[in-house]
């Protein structure tokens, strides 16, 4: 039984590797465009890049970078975001997205709210949060067949793993719960139309403007079951109303 | 005798004179509000109306109220003497923003003045998240109103109940004779034949929020009044209302070649709040007319009636203009980003009071918002977030002019601000956006962008330096930020992919363990019970362990071994009847063997007894002298034996 469990954990270790290493591209061309200062075609060539592999962060980066540079702020405050949720822990990332935020009107730290907590808060990215808690669920339940299967010492110490373990994968499965719904998550939006978007108090044109939001401003998707229209909630403002799809980018 | 009925007569009008003069002073106050539930995009206009009567001492109100945001937007008096007393009714009015949804409560507002002081009723608002309801919201609105109106008709009351009067019903003279509208604007006249009459008229039938209509009310009187006139404003629906002051007086004659009349003129510019109906409803007017009565100063009860008030009594009438409707225009679509509902013309300018600062200085940054207009309701333009600046609060002031009847002014921002940090500085550009309802077309204003140039202050942080060999000290100065350049390095990190690889694992993969867990489980139960019970598995598996080892035997009688074949088959034998039994059948006489399978299975029959007794004395035969078995003898006794199995097997259950 213990070479199964072995000879399975070799398999899963052997397969990572091979999928990691697929999605490496060369866009140094595509930042000499940049340096010359010809941000659209650059644009178009990260563009393409990401049509092939959306979780290159450092694509989405140098993207928003060039949608900065074309004076899109909404897009790129879009673009960071998304390369911020890939890799929060990119300081340039963190740098820009921060920066253009300001640009916007917005706070990339909440106020009152102090920087290091919210760098720990938002310290791996929710994939990793997600492979975090599906190999402590792995360590979990391969301690508990341990603690089946052994006797004595051997039993002893499976169950202070799988308890340990355990603990570990609730406390990481409240952290990625509390990540869904914050700020920067895959259930936040990007307001990208140029101008900013009206909001109508229902799902079409012939309802009342209950109000503006500003282009680049970060919202939530609180119903996305209209196939024009995203409910959306600006939260700062208990705000929240209708929005034309094209006009919101969903993270 | 004479003598002492006069001093009687002066000694009571004295004291008449002294009780019309004393001040009792007292504050009555109410709040209204238009609407009592609003959806969130939605504003509630909040009226607080004092009545006081200490000669306007009553403070303004200081109040909060939970879950909206307040807006103060104007004031208006009205002044009334009457019998030697001054009362002041101030309505003091404010636009309540909702800013979350829920049952909210305006709470008592305490009026304070003169010594006295009264509180206003609570009001419960509920504010809802989309505009399902507004037909509930007019309902509610019409009962405010109604409210209101039951006030303005009790305070009559209070002003009317000792004196004679002829009041006007609802149709009065001048409802009764209202002419055509003139050009589309005169709303409201009277008979020009009338003595006293009122009208109401406004400059426009219809407005957009925040486009000024102004009102006016002229009071027309061809006869002497015995007192001044008192004037109640009308309530306005769905307006904020601003006091266009002085009070035109003034003769003229209604109409070519008619008897003059004096007026007294009052204009009020009004500011529609939200799209819709507008309303402005009665004005009244109590005037009092001189009777027509011969007066005789030599009548000998002339200083007694003089005194007493009867020579200057008059008939008292209340006019009432008509209510008028102004329709409100919704703003046309395409309004910029930055527009908030502000109607008017206004120009913007900006500056700062002086071009060099140091470090950690504080600035004035100064923006004037010029033009006509309700600048009451201009909020300040947000400034942008800056890196180079912190924004602390704006401070705000109003200058108004009423030049012509236009409501304009100025309105200035001064923002406070910051330099983080020394270099050259730009105050980024704020906008502002308005609609001009003349043009009907938005305009967007904005600022220039002002640089300044911040120098180190003292006692700053230390500064970053190279020290060159021999060359004076290199200062680091920051002096504009940017975003960071892009990125050459491909890729993500190692741990990130394979946090990525493994959270795209399909889902089904991960019950393998739980799969694994329950199998475990259920194979540890197994082989725990089958510890505890090892005869019942001894008893179930009997006929498969004899039946290898026939196989086996058999086997071994191919290969030319008999002998270890029947040693064999006795053992098979033995085995399966002891397995069944639960006792070691080998340790017994075949005869006491017999006697335990029969009391233990009693189904079976002498006959089959007696083949297995037969058999177990011809394989002990063989199998403890072995010499004589052959090959032939042996494969008969392996199938005798599984015969006889198949045959057991039916019946040892």
């Amino acid at each position: 039984m213990k070479k199964i469990i072995l000879s399975f954990f070799f398999s899963i270790a052997l397969f990572i590797p091979l999928k990691a290493a697929a999605a490496h591209q060369d866009f140094s061309k595509l930042n000499e465009l940049y340096r010359a200062e010809n941000y659209e075609e650059a644009y178009k060539g990260y563009a393409a890049g990401l049509a092939k592999d959306r979780n290159n962060p450092k694509l989405w980066y140098n993207a928003g970078n060039a949608l900065y540079r074309m004076n899109r702020l909404g897009d790129a405050v879009y673009a960071y975001s998304k390369s911020f949720l890939l890799n929060p822990r990119d300081g340039d990332v963190r740098f820009n997205l921060e920066y253009v935020m300001r640009q916007t009107g917005q706070a990339f730290v909440p106020e009152g709210t102090p920087k290091l907590l919210y760098v720990m808060f938002y310290l791996f990215s929710e994939a990793e949060l997600k492979a975090i808690v599906i190999v402590l669920f792995w360590i979990t339940m391969l301690a508990a067949c341990f603690c089946v299967m052994t006797q004595g010492k051997a039993r002893r110490f499976s169950l202070r793993v799988m308890i340990i373990a355990f603990a570990l994968l609730i406390a990481n499965g409240g952290w990625a719960w509390a990540r869904h719904y914050s700020q920067f998550s895959s259930s936040a939006a990007v307001i990208t139309k140029p101008g900013g978007l009206k909001l109508f108090s229902g799902p079409g044109e012939n309802f009342r403007e209950c109000a503006t939001a500003p282009e680049g401003r970060i919202v939530r998707i609180l119903s996305g079951t209209d196939e024009k229209y995203y409910e959306i909630g600006l939260t700062a403002e208990g705000i929240s109303g209708w929005a034309l799809r094209n006009g919101v980018k969903k993270l | 005798m004479r003598l002492k009925k006069i001093f009687l007569v002066l000694l009571l009008a004295s004291i008449q004179l002294v009780i019309m003069l004393c001040p009792s002073w007292a504050i009555m106050a109410s709040a209204n509000v238009d609407r009592s539930r609003i959806s969130l995009d939605e504003r509630i206009t909040l009226t607080i109306e004092i009545l006081d009567d200490s000669n306007g001492r009553a403070s303004q109100p200081k109040f909060q109220v939970a879950g909206f945001g307040m807006a103060f937007v104007g004031t208006s008096q009205q002044i009334v003497m009457q019998n030697g007393r001054v009362s002041v009714t101030r309505r003091y009015t404010y636009v309540l923003t909702p800013r979350i949804t829920g049952v909210f409560t305006i709470p008592q507002i305490r009026i304070e003045g003169g010594g006295e002081s009264t509180v206003t009723q609570p009001i419960k608002v509920e504010v809802y998240k989309s505009s399902i309801g507004s037909g509930s919201a007019q309902g509610s609105a019409g009962r405010n109103q109604r409210r209101s109106s039951a006030y303005r008709q009790k305070a009559q009351n209070q002003d009317e109940d000792d004196s004679e009067e002829e009041e006007e019903e609802s149709q009065p003279a001048a409802t009764r004779n209202s002419s055509q509208p003139k050009n589309g604007i005169t709303r409201q006249t009277g008979r020009s034949s009338d003595s006293v009459l009122i009208r109401a008229t406004v400059d426009k039938t219809s407005a957009y929020p925040g486009e000024q209509v102004t009102l006016s009310v002229t009071f027309y009187t061809a006869v002497p009044l015995v007192d001044n006139p008192m004037y109640t404003p009308p309530v306005f629906r769905n307006f904020i209302s601003e006091d266009l002051p002085p009070v035109r007086n003034g003769q003229t004659a209604l109409e070519a070649g008619g008897m003059p009349y004096g007026y007294s003129e009052i204009k009020t510019a009004l500011f529609a709040m939200t799209p819709g109906n507008a309303e402005i409803q009665e004005a009244f007017v109590k005037a009092t007319i001189a009777k027509e009565q011969n007066i005789d100063p030599f009548d000998p009860n002339f200083i007694q009636n003089f005194f007493s008030g009867s020579v200057m009594a008059g008939n008292t009438k209340v006019l009432q203009s008509k209510p008028i409707s102004i329709k409100i225009k919704p703003f046309p679509s395409g309004a910029p980003s930055y527009f908030n509902g502000t109607s008017g013309s206004y120009s913007m300018r900006s500056y700062v009071e002086k071009g060099k600062y140091k470090e950690g200085e504080p600035l004035n940054f100064v923006v004037t918002i010029s033009g006509t207009g309700n600048l009451k309701s201009i909020t300040a333009p947000k400034m942008p977030d800056t890196p180079d600046f912190k924004v602390f609060d704006t401070q705000v002031s109003l200058s108004q002019n009423k030049n012509n009847d236009k409501l304009g002014g100025k309105k200035t921002f001064t923002y406070l601000l910051l330099p983080r940090s020394h270099g050259r500085k730009t105050i980024p550009q704020l906008k502002f956006s308005y609609f001009d309802p003349n043009s009907e077309r938005y305009y967007t204003l904005q600022t220039k962008p002002v640089e300044i140039d911040v120098e180190r202050g003292e006692g700053a942080g230390k500064n970053i330096y190279y020290n060159q060999t021999g060359g004076a000290e290199q200062v680091v100065t920051p002096t504009a930020t940017d975003i960071r350049y892009v990125s050459d390095v491909q890729g993500n990190s190692f741990f990130a992919e394979t946090a990525a690889s493994i959270a795209s694992m399909p889902e089904w993969i991960h019950l393998v363990p739980v799969i694994v867990f329950i199998a475990l489980l259920a194979v540890k139960k197994f082989a725990k019970y089958r510890d505890e019970n090892p005869q019942l598995f001894r008893f179930k598996g009997a006929k498969g362990k004899a039946h290898r080892q026939i196989d086996e035997a058999r086997s071994m009688i191919k290969a030319g071994q008999p002998s270890e074949a029947v040693s064999l088959l006795y053992d098979a034998l033995m085995d399966y009847l002891s397995d069944k039994c639960g006792e070691k059948v080998s340790a017994m006489q075949s005869r006491k063997a017999m006697e335990v399978i029969r009391s233990r299975f009693p189904r079976v029959e002498e006959a089959e007894l007696e083949s297995i007794r037969s058999l177990w004395q011809e394989l002990e035969m063989h199998h403890y002298a072995p010499g004589k078995a052959d090959m032939l003898s042996a494969d008969a006794l392996a199938q005798r034996c599984r015969l006889i199995l198949k045959m057991l097997d039916g019946k040892l259950k």
